[in-house]
């Protein structure tokens, strides 16, 4: 085995003929890990790439970071990849990403990607113990998981394998032992109902939530990947990645018995600031951990034997619930109950929390009833936010009862079926950012979340900048206190950290700053931050990137200089952060010819209407604060710019330039050959032109 | 600060909820998952949406923050001309213009409700206050 992270080989599973194939890694190593091996791996596999999500044609490959079975913190993210049904109006390639123990236990097993194709004639699941590689029977008439809903499933194979008896991998004697259980990543009736808001669960919420990934694995027939392994990953230089946690202990992590009053967006910083809560996000919980992290910031909460439990998705009902309860006892009762509920189902919590936002927003209209345009009996069922609602929405979602034939389609989909995506989305009460997904963060305000969005195919969800240019300031403007880092030395510390650009402008969000040139070197360096540190090697989204720690009088983060410090001790490459930077952009442009090839070009990277007529907000005159940082006037500040809407033209213009900055034909958005070559993807260029769809110019 | 009891016969009225588009808007403001928005049908849900927190333990919370936030310049004027509870209106609107942050002034409103809603039980004879059902 080589010592560089790698576990050194692939699976590949065509489930048409049930073939399993191992084959090595070596020729995809070039690629670091994660999302850019699955997105090498899809590229070959995948040979009509404008197939439907739902197509057998379609390829899903599951790829841990390279990070993943090593003892680097905050190092454990998957990668999902594949034709995404959520993605609107085209399906395109995209991706979703997960923590837990999933990707390391695979790393484990010996292995640093699956890669699946074809179609099952009946139902199945693959059961991976180290060596052992079995594609099993998952209907009634074999291991009957088909059917269960996601922690049924996981409970039921770790029965059948004996895990939650003896504690170990099988009976075979040479097989090793561990007193791990195995780790499953599953579907759950949403996923075997095609719905296109399906997730993929692993533990108790540690899912693949965006891009309807649950309904590919349906469509495949496939319920669920099982895997243990009793091996253990080799790096470079495991002596100096002691030394790199050392050192960030010392010089980065608070100190538990001194810990420094700071804001809460610093305590996101890998080391620094405050310890987080380890809770759950609703209701009582005990603090767990992905493998390998130190941060615990998972909550295990009711679920009996199921660690690892929700993130974001414990919460998709609690603003709903608030509109009802008078007791926070019985709030967080409701939501933790609903975020089970979504679990179980294997449905994409923000997607379940779009619809039932849109849904309230067509029932105040006078849509929604027994024979109206929704038609439906749900808001007959119980008001909005009782647990009685969020139970019948869900049901009927998973199983397409009733209304269920409609949300299954999506929230974009099902504004198309109603024949309201264009009023819908230009009002503003179908929050559609682009591309078929409900934004975490505005465009309008936090101009970057926005942009990379747009740029890619899915709601980007990398909070690299936000919680220090927005939840940082936003909330020291709530509470009118004195932010620890003033506008202008959040700009120069992260100025001087964002490599090569090295430019405190790019953290200018006023209006002009949006769209200037240094908002382009800002897009681009977060797409290629989070193409390669943290969506190939696996860097979690939060604690990386790491620009502050307000315990150091510098009050500057580890940032660019721990992960080269990671990835030598790891990889054992000298790779500069620059470095690491163009292989970001080189997975960015592998990615974006594919969708290239699926029908992108410039005209589809636009957002809803509602973003360039609707003042920021969420509906109608409903404002909150939006507090960031701005150079104005010659000098820099914190500034509430709630409100805002995104200029169609400046918008164009910026786009102009954004494309140019990356090498491509500002005409189409496509890359040049020029482009591609310099970043050794000639083969790409090859295909693109193929198609006729290489840039002219750049 | 004190409220004069409200007349019995708008105190039904301060308890009612009212229709969703009619309602009072708000925000939950989340570190993990963005802001969304909720309409609040009645003067005890606002009372129930807004927290008394110190910053303190805001921070204590890390990433797992989330703020409820009503423009209280604008639950001033839906207490006045959606409820008709002038009285009220006035002193949540002292408030919104005293130029005082949002985080501590919404300890004093949410006080403010919860007095208002005690006269209100107390003029329609309900002996304690009753949590719903959720």
């Amino acid at each position: 085995m080589a010592t560089d992270g790698f576990a050194g080989r692939i699976i590949k599973v065509d489930l048409t003929t049930r073939k399993v194939e191992v084959i090595d890694t070596d020729p995809y190593k070039e690629w670091g890990g994660g999302r850019g091996i699955g997105t090498a791996l899809f590229w070959e596999m995948c040979e009509d790439k404008t197939v439907s999500g739902l197509d057998p044609k379609n390829v899903v490959t599951i790829t841990p970071g390279r990070f993943n079975g090593t003892p680097v913190a905050s190092g454990a993210r998957t990668e999902v990849q594949a034709i995404g049904p959520q993605v609107y109006p085209t399906e395109m390639f995209t991706s979703s990403n997960f923590g837990g123990r999933w990707g390391g236990m695979l790393k484990l097993a010996g292995y640093d990607s699956i890669a699946i194709s074809g179609k099952a004639d009946s139902p199945v699941w693959i059961d991976i113990q180290d060596d052992q590689i079995q594609i099993r029977d998952a209907s009634e008439v074999g291991d009957a998981i088909w059917g269960l809903d996601t922690y049924d499933t996981q409970n039921r194979v770790w029965d059948l394998l004996g895990a939650n008896e003896d504690w170990r991998a099988g009976d075979r004697r040479d097989s090793g032992r561990t007193t791990q259980r195995s780790a499953i990543l599953t579907i759950g009736p949403a996923g075997e109902n095609l719905c296109y808001d399906a997730c993929l669960v692993h533990d108790g919420g540690a899912g693949a939530g965006q891009s309807g990934f649950g309904a590919v694995w349906g469509s495949k027939n496939l319920k669920a990947i099982s895997v243990i392994g009793t091996g253990s990953i080799e790096i470079a230089d495991p002596a100096a990645l002691w030394d790199t946690r050392a050192w960030l202990r010392k010089e980065y992590m608070f100190d538990v018995q001194n810990v420094t009053p700071a804001g809460p967006a610093v305590t996101t910083d890998t080391m620094a600031g405050r310890p987080g809560t380890g809770q759950c996000v609703v209701g009582v919980g005990r603090p767990e951990a992905c493998m390998g992290c130190h941060r615990s910031c998972h909550g295990k909460r009711v679920v009996g034997g199921i660690g690892n439990g929700s993130q974001c998705g414990d919460s998709w009902y609690l603003p709903y619930e608030k509109m009802l309860t008078k007791a926070k006892s019985e709030t967080l009762e409701v939501s933790g109950r609903a975020a089970e509920l979504v679990q179980r189902l294997g449905i994409n919590a923000y997607s379940t929390a779009c619809f039932t936002r849109y849904l309230n927003e067509l029932n105040k209209l006078g849509l929604v009833g027994k024979g109206n345009v929704v038609d439906t009996d749900l808001f007959e069922v119980g008001p909005l936010g009782s647990y009685a609602w969020a139970e019948a929405l869900c049901e009927r979602l998973a199983y397409r009862k009733e209304v269920g034939e409609l949300l299954a389609l999506g929230p974009a989909r099902m504004g198309e079926k109603l024949g309201r995506y264009e009023e819908d989305t230009k009002s503003g009460i179908l929050l559609i950012q682009s591309h078929g997904y409900m934004h975490h963060y505005d465009g309008r305000t936090e101009a970057e979340y926005g942009l990379s969005s747009m740029l890619g195919a899915r709601d980007l969800n990398d909070h690299t900048f936000n919680y220090v240019t927005f939840w940082l300031p936003t909330l020291f403007y709530l509470y009118k206190m004195e932010s620890p880092i003033p506008a202008g030395k959040l700009a120069e510390i992260i100025g001087s950290k964002v490599l090569p650009y090295k430019d405190p402008m790019m953290v200018d969000y006023s209006d002009e700053g949006m769209y200037s040139e240094s908002m382009v070197k800002l897009v681009s360096w977060h797409r290629h931050y989070s193409q390669f540190y943290k969506a190939s090697l696996g860097l979690c989204d939060k604690a990386f990137a790491s620009f502050i720690a307000v315990q150091r009088e510098d009050l500057a983060g580890p940032t660019p200089e721990v992960e080269p410090r990671l990835m030598k001790s790891v990889m054992g490459e000298e790779v500069t952060f620059e470095q690491g930077m163009e292989r970001g952009e080189r997975i960015d442009n592998f990615e974006r010819a594919i969708l290239i090839l699926q029908g992108r070009d410039r005209d589809q990277e636009v957002y809803s209407q509602y973003m360039y007529e609707v003042p920021e907000s969420l509906v109608g005159d409903q404002r909150y604060p939006s507090v960031l940082p701005v150079f104005e006037n010659g000098e820099w500040s914190y500034k509430n710019v709630t409100g805002r809407t995104v200029d169609r033209d400046k918008l164009e213009q910026w786009k102009s330039l954004y494309y140019e900055f990356k090498g491509w034909d500002p005409k189409t958005g496509w890359p040049t050959r020029a482009t591609l070559e310099k970043l050794d993807l000639g083969f790409v260029a090859d295909a693109l032109e193929s198609a006729k769809k290489i840039g002219g110019t750049a | 600060m004190s409220l004069t009891g409200p007349p019995r016969a708008i105190a039904r009225d301060l308890l009612e909820d009212v229709p969703d588009a009619r309602g009072m808007s708000g925000t939950v403001m989340a570190m993990r998952r963005g802001a969304h928005s909720v309409t609040l049908p009645s003067m005890e849900a606002v009372e129930s949406f807004l927290e008394d927190r110190s910053f303190e333990e805001i921070q204590a919370l890390g990433f797992d923050v989330d703020v409820n936030y009503v423009d209280l310049a604008d639950l001033a004027r839906w207490l006045r001309e959606t409820l008709g509870d002038v009285e009220l209106a006035d002193e949540v609107a002292e408030i919104a213009s005293s130029g005082r942050p949002f985080g501590p002034t919404a300890g004093e409103v949410k006080r403010l409700l919860a007095e208002r809603i005690e006269q209100c039980h107390e003029v329609l004879g309900i002996p304690t206050r009753s949590f719903g059902d959720g």
